[in-house]
């Protein structure tokens, strides 16, 4: 695993800007203002529908936002060309709550998915017969501890299991970024920890900026340099974990009043 | 109005998404009723129409005629020249079959991968959407063309360009098929949850490698089945297209039908039977082998791959297929010369209220015979379906039921058109009782399949928190069975309406029977206009099948 | 498991391969002969060697016999060129001729000189026998089947006669039925499904001698009067293709076939024939213009 993808810190990532997202109406994102730079560590909080996915989905360029801008690295993804496009979200790995494994391939198809983007067609597909990059796919594998499972099927896999699988996979992918959707929803609370302690830990040897949405607040108090808080398509507030108060939380969370 | 965009937004989107892959809205709920409702109307409008026959409705007398018919398959004509004449027939009947297949597959695969909404639509912004829904409803409506017409059309038209040579049943097989594969294979591709395909797409895999390692990894055990199935039909239309010199079959069983000659019409349907079970059984074994997740590796599955391998050749050797005539000189010419024959469209004897009228016949019929093929494939589907660890029992059942399927579909629409004919009133009925009767067995097949290709898990999760299993039933199977059995009878329905063309002897008019007298008077530009009409109602079955669908996902 | 995968695949491409590249060897011309029997016809299409062994041997030129039982596919591979000869019904040869035009009607069975229909009706129906073409006007308003759509003897010609008793194809209880076949149009008017049908003579005559008809069930109500028939149709650049006197040569082999000679004997029992004779184009004028006149030829 090489460290030069990462870049310079400092250098802006991502940038946020007055950005809103409405979905038939439904505004799921208003006025949104955010940059992430190179190497951060940021968690997304907010109760359910707050807009973390979409937020998540916006950096990645799979939502294109309904007002303001949105640019990774450098590139706004709802106006350039596909194959432009295509080269910047190489360089973004994005990790979903449900794994997004295909259940019925090889773990080592799986992982190779990671980096599909760099190859053409012709190699994926002959890969598929005989899988190629094997070395740097049990490297992978090795580093989120199931170096044994490169030839199983992964649908026999457990569901920590399948969440390494989904980290090694953003590994051979090299990404200057990696976003996370809820990674651990779905886990208990033990594997959980050790899935966010991989994926920091990596960040910090690789020096790749990590964006990860969370539901569980002392996680993300406890393993991130900022937080950020969305309420209702807002951001809330944007301060190291040292910054937020209790009540700053209580409020987050408080049911939406009614409004008058 | 603050209440409910609360409550909304408080179900978690992932959980939804993750059903379903779309987001079901109130709209989409709206959609499905009405659908449900236009359905309903087309159905009762086609039994009121059909309800008027010429003289009572049953003749029970009729049945000495067709208990003369079932009599003979105890004793088939078995003189060794009419042995070895029908033997040699399956072979060719086999050949074809096989390269017809092959042909089609590889048509459906890239037509299929052209004309799924994943490929145009899924990942992409709400600009390139537009683009994307252009592209998506031009490749479709360009697939409509093959797939409305029949094969035995397709056959005469390849004949009269290549000439008398077997390409003709290869291409009459392989085109149409074609096209009703891709058609398959993209809604196959379409229902596979995307979220693993969005999630490629999101970390910039190009769309073509991302629905091959997403997509198609779980569509390949549905399109595998789908390939023998489609080799299956391949087996029966090659036996129809035997009529047209490609010998086969089809041609002995035409010409011992054309004299009544029961007693060898029957060896000729055990033939066929019997290719039809043998071709069921190699498939349930190899689907059987991966669904417990063998490979290539597998003896089963190896094997199966060398077999197919071996059947290509040995069809291209027995055929003697000649490419060449593709690119002779005078093919485009004869193009061109048919195009003129055919150019501009004319009515011929027709008129424009006698073909509406005709169109109407043909949709009642095909909608009478699809109800009534997807209320006995139902209910026969989970009784044929075979599990794991089956009492011996539950085996006799399911073989018996798969058996009874093969039956039904070995018979071709002409036969069956003939026995209803000898006991009903001509009219629409005894059409649509032939469609829906042979209907039923292929749409049987398919839903068995698709009960045993089921996700199992769920059930046994009920199973385990002691849910008795009349309940597991109707919450774990028939709602995960329903989606996959609707698309099956939509897609059939389509089919209906082209093979209309065949049972012309019921007497009930319709666009087949109009076909076939513009046919016998060679009346290219008449036909070319009933084509379209035929071509038109296909694009709204086609249309009407997409809507229903997308308000159930 | 692998490499013998890429093993079939080579394969594959070589045989595909050399079946592109295989076709157009310089064989002798050969005669392609077809045939559409009316009565029996699985015994001709299935013992079709006979006939081109004989010709052969008659001709000194190769002669295949292409089995079809399709008249559209016929037909077409007929203009095609890819048949040089066929045995045509009086329509169907009426139809290739227009198509290519200068074709040879060479020889007709005898049986096609006098040709007949009959109709018969199921006894539940009550209709009486007819005396002459008028009284066919007894069929109209009742449930009617023809045979094949493009059938002389159960299509056109029954055609022809209802409209001259004033009966059109819409005066019927119903729209009429196309049985597709003499026999399957027997039985169902046996079995009452249409109350009347036409069908060829000649067949009708067959199964009653053999006893297969239920005559309590279905009775012969007119006979129609003769016309002609089916008849062998050469195209006209035979003798370009397979040299000069081929079409002559050709005819008289039919017309020589014996039926004391017992192999000429079987093969023109396979026809249905006591022997051919011959023929001429103005034969067919009345089918034609009953054709033309129902719409069957442009
Ligand atoms: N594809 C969609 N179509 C319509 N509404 C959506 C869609 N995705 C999200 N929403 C809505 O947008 C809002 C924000 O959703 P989301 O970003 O998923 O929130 P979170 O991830 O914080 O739970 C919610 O109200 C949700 O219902
Ligand atoms: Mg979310």
């Amino acid at each position: 695993m090489t460290s030069g993808l990462s870049g310079t810190a400092g250098e802006l990532l991502f940038a946020v800007r007055g950005a809103g997202v409405r979905y038939d109406g439904v505004v799921a994102l208003e006025g949104c203002d955010l940059e992430i730079t190179a190497g951060e560590r940021v968690a997304v909080i907010g109760p359910s529908g707050a807009g973390k996915s979409t937020l998540i989905a916006l950096l990645n360029g799979m939502v294109a936002p309904t007002d303001g801008t949105v640019t990774a690295l450098g590139c706004d993804l709802a106006r350039a060309p596909a194959r432009t496009a295509r080269k910047v979200r190489r360089q973004i790995g994005t990790i979903y709550q449900h794994f997004d494994l295909v259940e019925e391939l090889r773990v080592v198809h799986n992982v190779n998915a990671g980096r599909l983007g760099a190859w053409p067609f012709w190699r994926a597909a002959l890969s598929l017969v005989r899988p190629s990059g094997v070395g740097e796919v049990r490297g992978a594998l090795e580093r989120v501890g199931i170096p044994e499972k490169l030839d199983a099927r992964t649908s026999t896999l457990s569901g920590g299991q399948k969440q390494r699988v989904a980290v090694a996979k953003v590994l051979v992918q090299q990404p200057r970024a990696i976003l996370a959707d809820e990674p651990i929803a779905s886990l208990d609370p033990r594997l959980g920890g050790e899935v966010i302690d991989l994926l920091t830990e990596i960040s910090a040897d690789l020096g790749t900026t990590l964006v990860t949405s969370l539901h569980d607040v002392t996680m993300a108090l406890g393993r991130f340099e900022r937080v950020v808080a969305l309420r209702a398509g807002r951001i809330e507030f944007d301060r190291p974990p040292g910054a937020v108060s209790s009540g700053d939380i209580e409020d987050l969370y408080a049911a939406v009043e009614p409004a008058s | 109005m603050t209440e409910t965009l609360r409550r909304q937004a408080s179900e978690p989107v992932e959980l939804r998404e993750a059903a379903s892959g779309a987001v079901p809205t109130a709209s989409s709920r709206r959609a499905a009723r009405l659908w449900g409702a236009a359905l309903l109307v087309v159905v009762v409008a086609s039994v009121v129409a059909a309800s008027w026959t010429a003289g009572p409705l049953l003749r029970p007398e009729g049945f000495s005629l067709v208990g003369n018919f079932l009599g003979a398959a105890l004793r088939p004509a078995t003189d060794v020249a009419f042995l070895q004449l029908i033997a040699s027939a399956a072979v060719t009947t086999v050949a074809y079959a096989v390269l017809g297949t092959v042909l089609s597959l590889v048509l459906g695969l890239v037509g299929g991968v052209l004309s799924s909404e994943v490929w145009w639509l899924a990942g992409r912004h709400e600009r390139a959407r537009r683009r994307g829904a252009a592209g998506w409803a031009m490749v479709r409506g360009v697939l409509v063309l093959p797939r409305a017409i029949h094969e035995v059309i397709w056959g005469l038209i390849f004949l009269s360009v290549l000439g008398l040579t077997p390409l003709v049943a290869v291409l009459a097989i392989g085109i149409p098929f074609g096209a009703v594969t891709a058609k398959v294979f993209a809604e196959l591709l379409d229902e596979t949850p995307r979220r693993a395909y969005t999630a490629a797409l999101a970390s910039g895999t190009p769309r073509l490698t991302a629905l091959l390692y997403t997509l198609m990894p779980a569509a390949w055990s549905d399109l595998l089945s789908y390939g023998f199935y489609r080799f299956e039909c391949a087996i029966r239309s090659a036996a129809i297209l035997g009529l047209i010199g490609a010998g086969g079959l089809g041609f002995q069983l035409a010409l011992s039908l054309q004299t009544l000659n029961y007693p060898e019409v029957w060896t000729a349907l055990y033939a066929l039977i019997l290719l039809s079970a043998a071709t069921d059984l190699w498939s349930s074994a190899v689907r059987r082998r991966r669904a417990s997740g063998a490979g290539a590796s597998d003896r089963v599955i190896g094997g199966s791959l060398v077999a197919g391998a071996v059947l290509v050749v040995g069809a291209l050797w027995w055929v003697q297929l000649d490419l060449a005539v593709l690119v002779a000189g005078d093919t485009w010419q004869l193009v061109l010369q048919i195009l003129e024959d055919a150019w501009p469209p004319g009515l011929g004897g027709a008129t424009v209220l006698g073909l509406l009228q005709a169109a109407l016949i043909t949709v009642a019929m095909s909608v009478l015979a699809i109800v009534i093929a997807f209320a006995g494939a139902s209910a026969l589907a989970f009784p044929g379906a075979a599990g794991t660890a089956l009492s011996p029992g539950r085996w006799l059942v399911v073989l018996v039921t798969r058996g009874f399927l093969i039956v039904l579909r070995a018979l071709p629409p002409p036969v069956w058109a003939l026995l209803f004919l000898f006991v009903m009133a001509p009219g629409v009925l005894p059409g649509a009782m032939a469609l829906g009767v042979y209907t039923l067995g292929v749409l049987g097949r398919l839903m068995t399949e698709s009960v045993e290709n089921l996700d199992r898990r769920p059930q046994e999760a009920m199973r385990a928190h002691g849910v008795p299993r009349p309940t597991v039933f109707c919450y774990a199977v028939v709602p995960a069975a329903a989606p996959r059995f609707v698309a099956f009878g939509l897609y059939r329905w389509e089919v209906t309406i082209r093979e209309t063309v065949v049972v012309g002897v019921v007497g009930a008019g319709g666009l087949g029977l109009v076909l076939n007298q513009q046919l016998a008077a060679f009346d290219y530009s008449a036909a070319v206009t009933t084509l379209g009409v035929i071509v038109l109602l296909t694009a709204m079955v086609d249309a009407t099948s997409a809507g229903v669908r997308r308000s159930l996902r | 498991m692998r490499r013998s995968l890429v093993a079939i695949a080579l394969a594959l491409v070589s045989v595909l391969a050399t079946a592109c590249g295989g076709g157009g060897g310089d064989q002798p011309r050969e005669l392609v002969i077809s045939a559409i029997p009316d009565q029996d016809p699985q015994k001709l299409q299935r013992l079709y060697g006979a006939l081109s062994e004989r010709l052969t041997r008659t001709l000194g030129i190769p002669v295949r016999y292409v089995p079809l039982t399709d008249y559209a596919a016929s037909v077409t591979a007929y203009r095609r060129g890819d048949l040089d000869m066929v045995f045509f019904g009086g329509l169907t040869g009426v139809q290739a001729r227009q198509q290519v035009p200068g074709s040879v009607p060479l020889a007709q069975r005898d049986v096609d000189e006098r040709f007949r229909s009959v109709f018969v009706a199921s006894t539940a129906s009550g209709l009486p026998a007819v005396t002459d073409v008028a009284g066919l006007r007894e069929v109209g308003g009742r449930t009617f089947t023809f045979g094949s759509e493009s059938s002389t003897s159960g299509r056109l010609m029954p055609q022809y006669f209802l409209d001259q008793a004033g009966v059109g194809p819409n005066s019927f209880r119903g729209p009429s039925g196309f049985s597709g076949s003499h026999d399957a149009t027997i039985a169902l008017v046996t079995a009452g499904a249409y109350e009347v049908g036409a069908l060829n003579a000649t067949v009708w005559d067959q199964r009653l001698a053999a006893g297969t008809v239920d005559l309590t069930k279905v009775r012969e109500i007119f006979r129609t009067p003769t016309y002609h028939d089916y008849h062998w149709l050469a195209r006209p650049d035979i003798d370009d293709e397979l040299g000069a006197g081929t079409t002559g040569r050709v005819r008289d082999a039919l017309l020589g076939l014996q039926a004391g000679d017992p192999v000429d004997k079987n093969i023109l029992d396979l026809f249905g024939a006591g022997s051919f004779i011959a023929t001429q184009p103005a034969n067919y004028d009345q089918v034609e213009q009953v054709a033309r006149s129902l719409g069957l030829v442009q």
